[in-house]
């Protein structure tokens, strides 16, 4: 039911399966009529009899196909709807018989329940006549019980009032006997008491005045006994003394008994304090033992203490005479670098007298290096050296030589030759000097004076300089104070060493020129400074002068001039006159 | 741009500057026009189309002045100005193209003006919620609406309830829950025992309708989504009967249908009495109920003092008796010319029942039994029918159990028949021969009844 609602829901308001057929039929029978039309029309024309047929077949044919296109296309899309529609039905069945298969079963369940109802209603029957037959025996017996109950309290209430009767009769006549009994004790009872408290009065009496005179004569004897008492006590004084005495000596006892304990108590007192004493002195000589190490500690602490500080200073110091030392060297080598350069331009200037360096020296010292400084090649080279012919040799050897002294470029070559040839020429002043007869031999070193003017080479040459900055480097770095806080330390003859050659680098060779050159030099700062005084005078002259002619311009321009009777420009023009 | 307006132009103001050198400056002005002033006739129409809800200016007017302001009504006029004053279906069509998006004309004989009044008084009935709507919103479109409507397609109806309600949103209250029980207590007692569950009154509306002529009808809340409840679908005592005084006064329809409305025999009764001589009715559609033997025994009795030419009652619960109710209606001359029975319960009683009564009938077209339940017998007694009745031109036993004897029966019957030339026997264990055979024969009848008209 609900799949066929859904169609129809889905359908819209119309069956559209029926709209389709609907107007697909009716367009196909609509077509009828209009074709008929166009063909009648196509005769009225007046086209020929088979040509009209021909159409019409032609017309027929379509008809039908578009008739059979139709009616295939409505079952194809009727197809859906048909097997919904089984579907359907087929549902309806199968829930409708369903339905009627639980109906049934309802129903025999239903008759089932029936016929067990009936069956319980018919045990129910039996069950209520049983329990009838039952009641009305119950019923019976508890007649019969109550019968008997009722029987049996009557007869023994009859019982229980007979020998109440009995009992009562028995009690009356006991009461009368007693009571009787009772009433002559009692009288008897009375007249007894009255007689003893006769006799009870008459006795108190008699005590009465036994008591009195008893009481009488205890009053007399204590009277008696009094006076005896006093007699007595008169003799006991002395007897007290004796006591007071005896009392006494037992207290000094006591006292003499405390002394020596406390005496006793002294001595330990005593022993004990010695004790402590030893012990106290023990503990002292401790103390001081103590004291000395603690001293002892605290000065090494203060010596390290002190140590630290002079190393301190001790550095501040180095530093600070590095710094010092840094600064005065620099400041002596420029000194000493200006000095040299002045020196060189100097000697260029004074003539050139060692004059160039020629090529065939150099050549000849660097056959003599060659010869002379083999020891500055390693061995192993020299090993490796030995096949080659000599020139190579040399060469290479030439170059090992020149690396190890820091020589680079043709300069420091050429440097080196004049250094050499300028070495040369002290030795032969020196020996000029000291033996004048000699004179050159050679115009080069002697091979023995090679090694010297080596050392005298690389020890100038070893200050930095833009054409050898690696091997004097190497050297420098060895001098700086970087590395050495050495150098200051290092002995005060080496110091004065060092500043000595610092001193002496211009040769002393030279310093005849520069004492004569310096001696000239003074002799014309002198003149020069002559020069400037006078000049200077002559200036203020003329300054003088120029003032003076001014004032004497003045004068004669004056107004005064003119009202005088005898100006003064006159005189003056006569004057010369 | 509009910075004319707002501010003096720039030349106006550069009254001491070089006036050799002065430019005009005209702003963006889109409404700028160098048109002239418009005409006096166009200024008067627009202002009569601005004013046409106090003052109606129309039939004064020129033929093309008129059309002028017809093209240019709002849409949103209230219906008593434009109802009887204005036919022309351009205005119309805006207005149902306004409101609807999909507007087939064809469907509403060709007119905007009824497909507009139609739809609208539609839509009305829908949404109109008994004891919540005043009655006064539809009774007052009617006599603007009398004219112009023709069909009335309602496809929900709304339930009384306390709270407004709309579809889709949330049920409140316990306004439903009373009628859980049978529904003609419910309704029987609905005067002193709660709300009652009775839809819009038609009493109120038919009778005033001159020219209705087709009405469709669910009782059942479209599109409840998971708000269903079986109560929203409850088609009561009250409302049926008080739809069947309206049908009976309503002189001039033609066509019902009452569709998934929970229509059953006690229903169906009273329609069907109430329809009895209905000068005007002649289509009559109670497809997808509950109708049983009793409904269709009474739809019998309607058939034949009615002038009913078409009867559907497919998706009903109709059996044997029923059918045979109705054969006999159509044994005794009924006009009945389309009747369609699809999926009931005819079985072979009434199968049997109707083919007895086709063999004297000489009115019914077109017959469907699809879905039935129909067996061989039953096809035997359509067959001989077949024999004797040439009038049926179609006739469909789909989806029934046939099987190969009835198959043969109903070949031979159709071998020897002339006028049907459908004869639907899918799904219905007939066998292929046999199938093939009686379509052969219904196409040769198509064929046949089809040439003497061609020539």
């Amino acid at each position: 039911m609900l799949s066929s609602r859904v169609n129809e829901r889905s359908g819209g308001k119309k069956d559209p399966f029926w709209l389709i057929s609907s107007a697909c039929v009716g367009e196909g029978l609509l077509m009828c009529p209009h074709w008929s039309r166009f063909v009648c029309s196509t005769a009225n024309l007046g086209v020929s009899e088979e040509k009209r047929k021909k159409s019409r077949q032609q017309v027929e044919l379509s008809q039908a196909r578009v008739m059979n296109l139709l009616s295939d296309g409505m079952e194809l899309i009727t197809n859906v709807k048909v097997a919904a529609d089984a579907k359907e039905s087929q549902r309806r069945t199968d829930l409708r018989e369903a339905r009627r298969l639980q109906v049934e079963k309802l129903e025999s369940e239903a008759r089932s329940g029936m016929e067990k109802f009936e069956e319980i209603t018919k045990g129910w029957g039996q069950a209520k006549t049983k329990l009838k037959c039952q009641t009305k025996e119950v019923d019976l017996l508890i007649e019969r019980m109550e019968e008997q109950m009722e029987s049996l309290t009557r007869a023994r209430r009859q019982e229980l009032e007979q020998v109440e009767k009995e009992y009562e009769e028995e009690r009356k006549i006991l009461l009368t006997g007693n009571t009787s009994k009772w009433e002559q004790a009692a009288m008897a009872r009375e007249t007894k008491e009255s007689e003893r408290m006769t006799q009870r009065r008459s006795k108190t009496e008699e005590y009465e005045t036994m008591l009195q005179k008893l009481s009488l004569e205890g009053i007399e004897e204590y009277n008696l006994t009094k006076d005896m008492l006093e007699w007595k006590q008169q003799p006991k004084y002395g007897q007290l003394t004796q006591e007071k005495q005896e009392y006494n000596i037992q207290v000094l006892k006591e006292r003499e008994k405390d002394d020596i304990l406390f005496i006793i108590r002294q001595k330990r007192k005593n022993a004990r304090l010695y004790d402590i004493m030893s012990s106290l002195k023990v503990q002292v000589a401790a103390e001081e033992e103590a004291k000395r190490l603690d001293d002892d500690s605290r000065h090494r602490q203060q010596r390290r203490h002190a140590q630290k500080t002079n190393w301190h200073f001790e550095a501040v110091d180095g530093k600070r005479l590095r710094d010092l030392w840094q600064m005065n060297e620099e400041e002596v080598r420029e000194l000493a670098e200006r000095a040299l350069d002045i020196d060189r331009l100097l000697y260029a200037a004074g003539a050139g007298r060692a004059g160039e360096v020629s090529p065939g020296t150099v050549k000849r010292l660097l056959q003599l290096l060659c010869d002379e400084a083999g020891f500055l090649v390693e061995s192993q080279l020299l090993k490796l050296l030995t096949p080659l012919d000599k020139d190579s040799q040399s060469f290479i050897k030439l170059d090992s030589i020149f690396s190890a002294l820091g020589i680079r470029s043709q300069d420091d070559v050429y440097r080196l030759a004049e250094f050499f040839s300028n070495y040369r020429h002290q030795q032969t002043q020196q020996a000029d000097a000291e033996e004048p007869g000699e004179g050159a031999t050679s115009d080069l070193l002697h091979p023995d004076d090679v090694l010297a003017a080596l050392k005298a080479f690389t020890a100038q040459y070893t200050r930095p300089g833009p054409t050898d900055p690696n091997s004097p480097g190497k050297i420098r770095e060895h001098q700086s104070p970087a590395t050495a806080g050495t150098r200051p330390r290092k002995g005060p003859g080496e110091a004065a060493a060092f500043w000595d050659s610092l001193a002496n680098a211009i040769p002393e060779s030279r310093l005849s020129t520069w004492t004569a050159l310096d001696r000239g030099l003074e002799k014309y700062h002198t003149v020069l400074r002559e020069r400037w005084e006078l000049s200077t005078e002559t200036q203020a002259l003329q300054r003088k002068n120029q003032e003076l002619r001014m004032l004497l311009s003045q004068a004669f321009n004056s107004k005064v001039n003119s009202e005088l009777e005898i100006p003064p420009t006159q005189l003056m023009k006569m004057i010369p006159q | 741009m509009s910075t004319k307006s707002m501010y003096p132009r720039v030349a106006q103001l550069n009254v001491f500057g070089d006036h050799g050198q002065l430019r005009r400056i005209i702003a963006e002005d889109p409404a700028w026009s160098l048109a002239l002033v418009p005409p006096l006739t166009k200024l008067c129409l627009q202002n009569i189309v601005k004013n046409f809800e106090e003052k109606q200016t129309l039939v004064e007017l020129l033929p093309a002045h008129r059309d002028d302001v017809l093209g240019r009504l709002s849409t949103s006029l209230p219906l008593h100005v434009t109802a009887n004053l204005i036919d022309d279906p351009g205005y119309w069509r805006r207005c149902c193209v306004q409101r609807w998006d999909l507007c087939d004309v064809s469907q509403y004989g060709h007119s905007w003006k009824h497909m507009f009044f139609e739809r609208h008084l539609e839509n009305l009935v829908e949404l109109f919620v008994p004891d919540t709507t005043p009655p006064q919103t539809i009774l007052e479109l009617v006599p603007l609406c009398r004219d112009h409507v023709r069909r009335l397609d309602i496809a929900q109806l709304l339930p009384p309830i306390k709270e407004p309600w709309m579809p889709g949103r949330g049920r409140q209250g316990e306004g439903w829950q009373q009628e859980q029980g049978d529904g003609e207590d419910a309704s029987d007692t609905a005067s002193d025992a709660g709300p009652s569950m009775d839809h819009f009154d038609f009493g109120l509306l038919l009778h005033r309708l001159s020219c209705l002529e087709e009405l469709r009808l669910v009782y059942g809340v479209r599109d409840c989504g998971i708000n269903f409840e079986w109560n929203l679908f409850a088609f009561t005592l009250r409302d049926c009967e008080s739809l069947a005084i309206a049908l009976k006064s309503c002189q001039t329809l033609k066509i019902l249908r009452l569709h998934q409305s929970k229509v059953e025999d006690e229903r169906c009764r009273m329609l069907a009495r109430h329809l009895l001589d209905h000068p005007t009715l002649r289509e009559l559609d109670l497809s997808h109920n509950l109708i049983g033997d009793r409904g269709a025994r009474a739809v019998g009795k309607l058939l034949t003092r009615s002038r009913l030419e078409v009867l559907r009652l497919c998706d009903n619960e109709i059996g044997g008796p029923g059918a045979l109710a109705i054969a006999h209606a159509l044994s005794r001359g009924a006009p009945i010319r389309d009747l369609d029975l699809r999926l009931n319960r005819l079985g072979d009683e009434g199968g049997r029942a109707l083919g007895h009564a086709l063999r004297t009938n000489g009115t019914l077209r077109r017959l469907h039994l699809g879905a039935n339940e129909l067996g061989e017998p039953s096809a035997t007694a359509l067959a001989q029918a077949l024999v004797q009745n040439d009038t049926l031109t179609s006739i469909n036993l789909s989806a029934n159990r046939l099987g190969a004897g009835g198959g043969q029966a109903l070949e031979e019957g159709m071998s020897r028949n002339t006028s049907v030339m459908e004869c639907d026997v899918r799904l219905s264990e007939v066998g292929e021969e046999s199938e093939a055979s009686i379509s052969r024969v219904a196409r040769n009848n198509r064929d046949r009844t089809r040439l003497p008209d061609g020539v």
